[in-house]
């Protein structure tokens, strides 16, 4: 019964992926090779013979609607709120608030200029004041939030006129601007920041912000009714009332989408999802490039993963392309070729990594443990199949003479072990992970992989340590020519896929969805983003 | 003190005696009630993981985490919390639950009613075909319709519920289309949960009922009745089935308090949002106010029923009356 | 005596079937693999959720293990998780409450609140929180199962024993000078058994479930190890498009949880010595 909140958990702290609303600069549809859209050859319809709701059944609910607080996901949050920046269709940056932005020579003071005219749900225009105050909201340091340290680049914001924003940098960083596309940066009403302070997010009356929808009713647990933004700058939505379900049995999620209780259905379980898909009437949707899924390695001193050879024997030994394809095979998921998905900036294709028993052992043999070892294994049913897939590593790696225990853990024990502990209270010398972030290297790469100061967990869950690795990271985030930074993460990726494995990296993952074939103008952006003030449902 | 002596005697005293009787049991819930909030206190903090990196999610940065132990009050020594916790709750203050940010009585009292809607049908619901199946099989004591009913009510009790709930679910919600799947707004909504929850019941009540009738049918009054030749249907129910349902009554409200928590896996299935559901998610989710919150009402739920149930058995068992 | 119980046992012929039923499968569980050699660990990827076939006499599971030697294997777990553990909560809840029915007083009181505590704890709660603190396992799933058995057990046994401490009878044990622990249990257990064994059985199933639930929950009997909760919780979330994945452990826990039960019944039946004439 708690598998489908710790799902959401899970997937919402991996990746905090970046959202956007939509590609806001142009008027004209959005299409995209990636998008699988669906029903779109049906003929343009009278608008009368449109349903006025869409509902989306999903399978758990938002802890709450504070973009600066929230780590379930941005997927309501992007119908309520914009962003200063958004990732158009191709995953390229694109303004969303912001008309026009630029940055002074040294790249230390970014200036947006905001579109005019547009106005919150409740009529309100958007002014630069909204905006220095949402930035203050995330950067007051006597009140750190959850986010607070994915901005703290940034030293001061304040607004020059009624349209204008200047944000002073404490130091030159390479994805500005992709940072301010994050679902943290989503612009808040000041009025209502000063109003409810930390209190906002959870009854409608204390959410305001300028995208398509805005919340009018929120039932914990069951649904939240959202009515089109009558002051919406982007138009009219397609469906001007949507209701967001709470399904958290996947069974029964299954069953709503065959009865036609919910017109679109998001994540249905991956057993079910090739069913649904052929059964007459429903489409399937499958997006891969969501984020990598695998076993992270435990590199403290108390863990036989410390040592390379041991590492990369049993990356050897784990027949990938096999596990990927029975588990994920039947929503298109396949096993990854890199420690990082293929959208993002930095990507390079190292091919999937070789099954090779021989190999294996001889690196066993070589680091002195030629008849095996006890390894213990961590997983957490919040990721997709994760248990199915520690049992399949552990049958992997029983050939080679490694004995795998295997213990499954809830979610908050896991977040718990994996939030700043010393290797002494780490249990495992291996856990399930998911890795992602935005659509730049840095976000997937830097925050896990550089070494611990203090010998804590806090970001770099398995104490890995790499010199080399640490140099180069550091060194990608302030340079700015984007070609010198491809090569250092050329050189990273070879090094933490290959050379010195950081995980056991698994499955590329993919968004799902299953919908009526009646939904029309469904679009899956790049980066995962559904927009849902597009869709509409023949009635 | 002597409960045991005191209702021995409760008759002998009359009324005054029964009212001392309930002010004691009101009276001894107090402490009941303080042990069991340390219990519930000191037993969630034991469980592994905390609310803290729950709610704030991995890899979350020491500043964040150090704001927000603050901010809950989790620095501080863990007796000054529970005092702290155990203040507010004087005052009728249950605290805000961490995850939901909203106070936890206003969960409670969101959700509370749900689930006891939910657990009233299916009790009326069981208790009612239960009590007949039961009847007819002592009766029919080891006869065909015995066995049958006997076999049938615990396929009731043995079937896992998610998995009635789907077969259910199949047959009235996708194929004739008479239900919705989830929710709980309309009595459309209502029937098959009610229908998944309460026969699990049946099984249990079908089998009191029966044990509870044989007992009294092998009793000497019943025998001499039916010595004296007393119709069949009269001994049955005039004189059987009235003390025979005491204990069934009995049993049906002792299993109302954990009824009432062991709707989880029906709310879950059916999407409804009760309580069961609640205490579980916040256990997932360690939010300590309202794991507190949750247990403290549905124990407190579950010893008023208990109370008045034992209450109501003094004064109708004939067998503790007449002692 | 012993003879005219079996008798009577034997005459109840839904209990008898039962009996065998319940004899058959413990015997294939702890018999059958050592004569059917197929690796219950044994993965098959590309062959998962396969229907019955003469290969696979149940199919195979969501890895592509063979269902059938996982049943075998599986109840051994099954069984001695939900056995110990009933087992032990009836022991400790009938100590419990015949020291509550038969002392009376603050030992009655002490007692009846502790019950009430663990009563009023909700059940699955309670297991969770039990083996929350101790850590998954076996071992520690039969501790959290005995712990939820003890409340109900040990209620009705002080019932039992408050209603039958009036009796003219055991007071006269108490005149001609008889001490506590045999009249405890000379007199008044036995009168009690009946109850206790209706309850084990009905507990038994209740543990297979309650197993079940904290495996959904990760906390049971940890993966690849084959028990009956686990494998049905994890059909569970393919219930919709492969049922019988559901069905086979499904009608296994159903099958002794049922059987246990008629067993019982005739059993109570057979020893209460208040039906003796009926």
């Amino acid at each position: 019964m708690k598998r489908a909140l710790a799902i959401l958990l899970a997937v919402g702290m991996a990746f905090s992926m970046a959202a956007c609303s939509g590609d806001s600069s142009s008027n004209t549809p959005a299409s995209s090779s990636q998008a699988s859209s669906t029903a779109g050859s049906a003929p343009a319809q009278a608008d009368g013979e449109y349903k006025d709701t869409l509902v989306v059944g999903t399978y758990g609910d938002q802890d709450t609607l504070d973009p600066q607080i929230n780590v379930t996901n941005d997927k309501v949050l992007r119908l309520i709120f914009d962003g200063l920046l958004t990732h158009a269709q191709d995953g390229s940056i694109t303004g969303e608030l912001a008309e026009s932005w630029e940055h002074s020579d040294d790249y230390l003071i970014w200036t947006f200029k905001l579109r005019q005219g547009v106005k919150f749900a409740n009529g309100k225009e958007l002014t630069s004041a909204d905006v220095v105050a949402t930035f203050e909201r995330l950067l007051n340091k006597e009140h750190p939030l959850r986010y607070s340290e994915k901005v703290e680049f940034l030293d001061s914001v304040k607004a020059i006129d009624d349209y204008t924003v200047e944000f002073t940098c404490a130091y030159q960083y390479g994805i500005v601007e992709e940072t301010f596309a994050n679902q943290y940066c989503f612009i808040m009403d000041k009025d209502y920041i000063d109003q409810y302070g930390y209190d906002m997010g959870i009854d409608p009356e204390s959410i305001n912000g300028t995208g398509p929808y805005k919340i009018t009713t929120w039932d914990a647990d069951e649904q939240m009714v959202f009515e089109a933004n009558e002051y919406w700058w982007g138009g009219e939505v397609g469906t001007p009332t949507m209701i967001y379900k709470v399904i958290p049995e996947a069974s029964s999620r299954a069953m709503a989408i065959e009865t036609g209780e919910v017109d679109v259905l998001d994540r249905p379980s991956v057993d079910d999802y090739t069913r649904l898909a052929e059964t007459e009437g429903l489409v399937g949707v499958s997006q891969p490039g969501y984020g990598l899924q695998g076993f992270q390695f435990n590199c403290s001193d108390n863990s036989k993963c410390k040592d390379v050879k041991i590492r990369q024997a049993i990356c050897y030994a784990i027949d990938r392309e096999t596990i990927c394809q029975a588990l994920y095979g039947a929503i298109g998921e396949t096993a990854t070729r890199g420690p990082m998905t293929p959208l993002v900036f930095g990507y390079k294709d190292y091919g999937v990594y070789p099954y090779d028993v021989e190999k294996a052992k001889s690196l066993l043999a070589e680091a002195g443990v030629p008849d095996g070892f006890d390894l213990s294994l961590m997983t957490n049913p919040g990721y997709n199949k994760a248990v199915e897939m520690a049992e399949t590593v552990k049958q992997n790696l029983a050939e080679v003479g490694i004995n795998v225990t295997i213990e499954t853990v809830d979610t908050a024990t896991f977040n718990a072990a994996l939030n700043g502990i010393t290797p002494d209270e780490m249990p495992w010398d291996m856990f399930v992970m998911g890795f992602g972030g935005s659509l730049d290297a840095d976000s997937c790469l830097r925050r896990v992989m550089l070494t611990s100061e203090d010998g804590l967990n806090t970001n770099n869950y398995g104490w890995y340590s790499n010199a080399r690795v640490d140099e180069l990271l550091v060194a990608a985030v302030t340079e700015l020519d984007q070609d010198k930074r491809r090569e250092m993460y050329d050189e990273i990726q070879q090094l933490v896929y290959l050379d010195d494995p950081f995980a056991v990296y698994m499955n590329l993952r993919s968004s799902l969805y299953v919908m009526s074939d009646k939904v029309e103008d469904f679009n899956i952006n790049a980066i995962q983003v559904v927009e849902f003030e597009k869709i509409k449902v023949r009635a | 003190m002597k409960a045991g002596y005191e209702r021995s005697h409760i008759s002998e005293f009359g009324g005054m005696s029964m009212l001392k009787y309930i002010v004691k049991r009101i009276l001894q819930m107090i402490p009941m009630l303080l042990i069991l909030t340390l219990v519930v206190f000191f037993m969630v903090r034991l469980i592994p993981g905390d609310p803290v990196t729950m709610s704030l999610g991995m890899g979350a940065g020491k500043e964040a985490i150090a704001a927000e132990t603050a901010r809950l009050g989790l620095d501080k020594p863990i007796w000054e919390q529970y005092f702290i916790w155990m203040g507010n709750l004087v005052k009728g203050d249950f605290g805000t639950s961490i995850f939901t940010h909203k106070s936890v009585l206003y969960e409670i009292t969101k959700r509370f009613p749900v689930t006891v809607r939910l657990a009233v049908g299916a009790t009326v619901v069981s208790t009612v075909v239960g009590v007949i199946f039961g009847i007819i099989a002592s009766v029919k004591r080891g006869k065909a319709a015995d066995n049958i009913l006997m076999v049938t009510s615990l396929l009731s009790v043995s079937t896992p519920s998610f998995f009635l709930a789907m077969i259910l679910m199949l047959i009235f919600c996708l194929q004739l289309r008479w239900f919705p799947v989830s929710g709980f707004d309309t009595w459309k909504h209502m029937v098959l949960p009610i229908i998944t929850l309460g026969t699990q019941e049946v099984g249990y009540i079908t089998r009191i009922t029966r044990s509870s009738m044989l007992d009294v049918l092998g009793e000497d009054y019943i025998r001499t009745s039916r010595a004296r030749g007393v119709a069949e249907q009269v001994i049955i129910f005039s004189h059987a089935f009235k003390n025979a349902i005491i204990p069934v009554l009995t049993s049906v409200g002792l299993r109302f308090g954990s009824l009432l928590a062991g709707a989880t896996l029906t709310e879950t299935v059916f999407s409804i949002a009760g309580i069961g559901r609640l205490t579980v998610d916040a256990v997932s989710q360690r939010d300590y106010p309202l794991i507190q919150g949750c247990i403290l009402v549905l124990a407190v739920t579950f010893v008023v029923v208990n109370t008045v149930v034992d209450i109501l058995y003094t004064v109708a068992d004939p067998r503790i009356k007449f002692d | 005596m012993k003879n005219a119980i079996l008798r009577r046992f034997l005459k109840r012929r839904v209990s008898v079937a039962a009996a065998c039923v319940l004899l058959f499968i413990i015997l294939a569980c702890i018999i059958g693999p050592f004569f059917i050699h197929t690796d219950p660990f044994a993965q098959d990827l590309l062959n998962a959720y396969q229907t019955p076939s003469a290969e696979h006499w149940f199919g195979t599971d969501n890895l592509g293990r063979d269902i059938f030697i996982r049943i075998l294997y599986g109840g051994r777990n099954s069984l001695l998780i939900s056995f110990e553990g009933v087992l032990m909560g009836t022991f400790a809840g009938v100590m419990l409450g015949v020291c509550a029915g038969y002392f009376g007083g603050i030992v009655d009181t002490v007692i009846s609140r502790f019950l009430d505590i663990l009563l009023a704890f909700p059940g699955l709660l309670l297991a969770i929180a039990v083996v929350a603190v101790l850590g998954s396992g076996m071992q520690n799933t039969v501790i959290a199962i005995s712990i939820f058995s003890i409340p109900t057990v040990a209620r009705m046994v002080r019932g039992e024993v408050l209603t039958l401490r009036g009796n003219e009878y055991i007071a006269a044990c108490r005149v001609m000078g008889e001490g506590n622990a045999r009249i405890i249990f000379i007199h008044i257990v036995p009168n009690a058994v009946s109850q206790i064994i209706v309850n084990v059985t009905l507990q038994l199933g209740t543990a297979i479930l309650i197993a079940s639930s904290l495996s959904f929950l990760g906390l049971g009997v940890q993966p690849p190890n084959p028990e009956w909760g686990s494998m049905l919780s994890q059909a569970r979330e393919v219930l919709r498009s492969y049922p019988l994945q559901a069905v086979i452990p499904g009608v296994a826990i159903t099958l002794v949880v049922m059987s246990f039960s008629l067993v019982g019944d005739g059993l109570r039946d057979a020893l209460d010595p208040r039906l003796k004439n009926v």
